[in-house]
């Protein structure tokens, strides 16, 4: 069970946390592997609008859909991605940044809004300004640059302003040394945390004939209100106080600083910081209809024009409006859609029974139709959420999404609501749903669109019995992953063996075919099989351990014909005791050196003696014959047989012991036995076989 | 993953993890804080996330510095791509100086990366450069899946002993605790490395009865979550 999860992280990258505030939580990501996905895990999302996906993702896969945004082409030098993933994997796909440096210094609106954080870039602007000033003597320039260097804030305290900039100002004489010896002064008590002589230096240069001073100043006087309006704002973890009232007439005139600025300076260079900054003011006085307001206007532009990337506003909305936000607070249809999708979250199984609140009613929804006017689609499609996912009629899906499976390229919205037809066609059983998914192939040309179709297609053709289809030359499902979980699950001996040897199908996927085959034929009974499957193995094929099958190496082949690895009991190469086995398949030592070779290659609850559950690919019952391979069944019936030599009873009784060393839990696979037993073993092994090497060696059982 | 439900036993006895009954906590940023907070001896207090991406970048994920006094603070960034720029070492070591001078007790910085469990050797190496380059005295931590004390590779492991001052192995995954977490913690007795359990507040735990003899057990943390979060 342990090595099916190993597997199952190889074959998608998986993430373990991450911090959106709907989204909270740490994963160790194993997907899901099915179309459905009414909760929310963080490793199951999909390209289609989905209560189970993160908040985040929804989000930029509406920013995606946004006239002119180009981010979202696919790239064909790239892999295909899977049909399932996490938000990093797609945000790192969709979202390229706004340009290649960005400065990180600048971005207030989420992170820290400290006064201290544009300590660096604020030094070289500085510079800068001081080299284009032209009638400014060297000799202050020079002091200038060495005060502005010398300032070194404390960020953490607010303490006394550092006297260098005072010192400055005397050893000016010009009035443009004078000006900038008065920014430096602000500056040094912004740094300190003395906004009101900050406040004061930084008025004084707002008419200054420096253009960069007047400019920085404007916004400077700005970032001060703000500042003054994060004093007591937060708590000692640095989280936002639940009992920290802020100040209305400080916010007021810190969004009117801004704002000023904003006016003044409509392509100025601080104006994407300001804007920021103002969000991050609606943010700390709890003004959610004018934060969601800002966000609806930055959803409209590109990421150039709003110096932010689709990802980050996607993160910025979710940690900031999203946690609080109601549908009273905003008309904007790609914030409420966001909202109503996590309002329409429902039990994925009975371990997430108490996982959601009430689900949005039909009538709550309805009540948000206006603001929907102009986007009727999207409004559509979430009416067929709700009847899909929270009141489980997929025939009124087919009734508000009519088919339109063919298309030159899907949005992803039209992907979405197809997608969610397709998902109701296969609800009701219809007959046309495979030929639905085919349709909708060609069109599926954006990123993570394909794989999900891929997946509908597996989960079709395995549960109506035709796995064939899958593995034919034409079949249009190709993503590795889908394929091989098949494979290793539900395939047949016929099937294993004909992937194994079809040189046109993937290198991967043929030893995939190979291992799972080789590994059943030694273990649930067709022994004489393993003789003839066993040469197909490359010469030279790796034996390391097998810490998963689908993950980017190549399976350890070799395990199977190596002579290294193969016990404590004297066993000859495996093949030579799969041959014994399928001669006598009672024959206790070959019996016995099965265990052992599969004790010594650590394949004890290895992912191929387990299944996924049966709402998932591979989740049907296996068509290759036989069950799970259990080494303690194994030892059990060698205990239990009256024709077993003496020295592979009192092998198997010390080995049967072992499987619950030291921690008193089975290793061994099976349904295991109870500790009166291991006791009866422990005494068999040392009563009746006193002699033997493995009497005298253990001294306890658990 | 789902396919543990069906193939492995979950304790009959398992109870709920109640905070009040530890005293180190995970605060997740989202996450509020809550009053048991006042009786913890350790917060792991989540910095930044480093983000993949051309530029790789380290984004805040605390509104404000913190100022914590009293219990010992692990810094924790979440990490998503191993590929540092020098830029965000700097960062990282800038605001460990930050946090310090703030007045909190740092004692060390915990890395939280989804390491597979075949490429441990890898992660190690970073880590061993990160070690040298942080300021003696601080620690360093990582988060661990429970799947590495099943079938870590041996020498991956080994390499991390020689660099990590402790693991915190989660036994949870989303807001679910793994069904078959017992079974993958009976080989805990593989794992070289000083090690803690990551519960998940209000998710099931019952304790595999050789925890608390294994010598390098070194307690729990408790991941607090939001009480109305669905």
């Amino acid at each position: 069970m342990s090595r099916l999860c190993a597997l199952i992280l190889m074959s998608l990258a998986c993430l373990a946390w991450h911090t959106p505030a709907k989204a909270s939580g740490d994963f160790g990501c194993t997907p899901s592997w099915k179309l459905a996905h009414g909760n929310l895990t963080g490793c199951d999302n999909m390209a289609m609008l989905s209560p189970g996906n993160d908040t985040r993702i929804n989000l930029l896969l509406l920013i995606a859909d946004t006239p002119g945004n180009t981010s979202a082409l696919a790239d064909p030098k790239r892999p295909a991605p899977d049909a399932l993933f996490e938000w990093s994997t797609l945000a790192n796909r969709l979202s390229p940044l706004p340009d290649k440096t960005p400065s990180n210094d600048s971005s207030y609106a989420d992170g820290e809004g400290s006064r201290c954080l544009s300590n660096m870039s604020g030094t070289a602007d500085f510079e800068a300004a001081l080299t284009a000033a032209s009638k400014l003597p060297d000799n202050e320039r020079a002091i200038l640059v060495g005060t502005r260097r010398g300032l070194k804030p404390d960020c953490a305290h607010d303490g006394k302003a550092d006297p260098s900039a005072a010192k400055a100002v005397a050893q000016m004489k010009s009035a443009t040394g004078r000006a900038f010896a008065g920014y430096l002064l602000g500056a040094a008590a912004f740094y300190s945390g003395d906004y009101d002589s900050a406040a004061g230096q930084f008025a004084a240069l707002r008419n200054s004939n420096q253009a960069w001073l007047k400019e920085t100043a404007r916004y400077m006087l700005a970032r001060v209100e703000v500042n003054r309006l994060q004093l007591g704002a937060f708590d000692e973890y640095g989280a936002l106080s639940p009992t920290a009232k802020s100040d209305q007439k400080i916010s007021a005139g810190a969004e009117a600083a801004l704002q000023d600025y904003l006016k003044v300076y409509p392509h100025g260079r601080y104006f994407v910081s300001a804007r920021g900054l103002l969000r991050r003011v609606y943010w700390l006085s709890g003004d959610r209809q004018k934060l969601a307001a800002a966000y609806a206007a930055l959803l409209a532009q590109s990421p150039a024009s709003r110096g932010l990337a689709d990802d980050a506003l996607a993160q910025e909305i979710d940690s900031k409006l999203l946690p609080k936000m109601t549908a009273d607070d905003t008309t904007n249809p790609t914030l409420l859609a966001v909202l109503d999708l996590v309002a329409m979250r429902m039990p994925d199984g009975v371990a997430d029974k108490d996982c959601c609140g009430e689900p949005l009613t039909l009538a709550n929804l309805e009540m948000q139709r206006h603001a929907f006017a102009s986007s009727p689609a999207l409004f559509d499609y979430l009416l067929a959420v709700q009847a899909f996912y929270v009141t489980r009629q997929p025939r009124d899906v087919l009734r508000l999404i009519p088919d339109h499976a063919a298309q030159g390229s899907f949005a992803y919205l039209d992907y979405s609501r197809q997608m969610l037809r397709g998902m109701a066609l296969e609800a009701m059983a219809d007959r046309n749903a495979r030929g639905f998914w085919l349709q909708m192939i060609p069109g599926a040309r954006r990123p993570f669109q394909r794989p999900a179709i891929e997946l509908a297609l597996g989960l079709h053709d395995e549960r109506t019995h035709a796995l064939d289809k899958i593995f034919t030359s034409q079949s249009v499902v190709q993503t590795p992953a889908i394929r091989e979980i098949l494979l290793t699950n539900v395939a047949d001996a016929r099937l294993l063996r004909q992937q194994a040897n079809d040189t046109s199908s993937p290198a991967h996927e043929r030893a995939v075919a190979l291992f799972t085959l080789l590994y059943k034929d030694a273990t649930r009974g067709p022994y004489a099989d393993f003789g003839r499957d066993v040469a197909l193995v490359p010469a030279g094929a790796s034996s390391d351990p097998a810490y998963g099958l689908l993950g980017d190496n190549d399976p350890p082949l070799g395990i199977f014909t190596q002579t290294k690895t193969l016990g404590d009991y004297g066993c000859p190469a495996l093949k030579d005791s799969e041959a014994r086995l399928a001669r006598n398949p009672r024959d206790g030592k070959a019996i016995l050196c099965l265990a052992d070779f599969m004790r010594a290659n650590g394949f004890d609850d290895f992912s191929l003696d387990t299944q996924p559950p049966k709402d998932q690919l591979g989740g049907t019952p296996s068509l290759f014959p036989g069950s799970a391979y259990s080494r303690l069944e194994a030892y059990r019936g060698i205990i239990a047989d009256p024709k077993a030599a003496a020295s592979d009873k009192a092998y198997a009784l010390y080995r049967a012991i072992n499987c619950y060393a030291p921690s008193k839990v089975n290793a061994c696979g099976g349904p295991g036995v109870a500790v009166a037993q291991r006791k009866a073993w422990f005494q068999k092994l040392k009563a009746a076989y006193p002699q033997s090497n493995w009497a005298q060696t253990l001294e306890y059982y658990w | 993953m789902s396919a543990l439900a069906l193939t492995c036993s979950v304790p009959a006895r398992a109870i709920p993890v109640v905070a009040d009954r530890y005293d180190a906590f995970w605060l997740w940023a989202g996450v509020r804080p809550q009053p048991v907070l006042k009786q913890a001896r350790q917060i792991y207090l989540l910095q930044g996330e480093v983000v993949a991406g051309d530029p790789v970048r380290l984004i805040a994920q605390r509104p404000a510095i913190p100022h914590i006094t009293g219990p010992e603070v692990w810094m924790v960034v979440r990490v998503q791509t191993l590929r540092w720029t020098p830029h965000i070492y700097d960062q990282l070591l800038a605001q460990l100086t930050r946090w310090q001078a703030a007045g909190n007790h740092v004692v060390g910085i915990q890395i939280d990366f989804d390491a597979h469990t075949r490429h441990l050797a890898d992660y190690a190496a970073f880590l061993g450069d990160l070690r040298h380059r942080l300021p003696g005295g601080c620690k360093l931590g990582i988060t661990g899946l429970l799947d590495w004390s099943a079938n870590g590779d041996p020498m991956g492991l080994d390499a991390l002993a020689g660099i990590v001052d402790e693991v915190v192995l989660q036994i949870y995954q989303g807001h679910h605790v793994i069904p078959g977490y017992a079974d993958y913690l009976r080989r805990l007795d593989r794992l070289p490395i000083p090690f803690r359990i990551g519960l998940l507040q209000g998710g099931d735990w019952l304790p595999p009865p050789a925890l608390v003899t294994n010598p390098r057990f070194r307690g729990y943390v408790v991941f607090l979550t939001n009480p109305d979060m669905p």
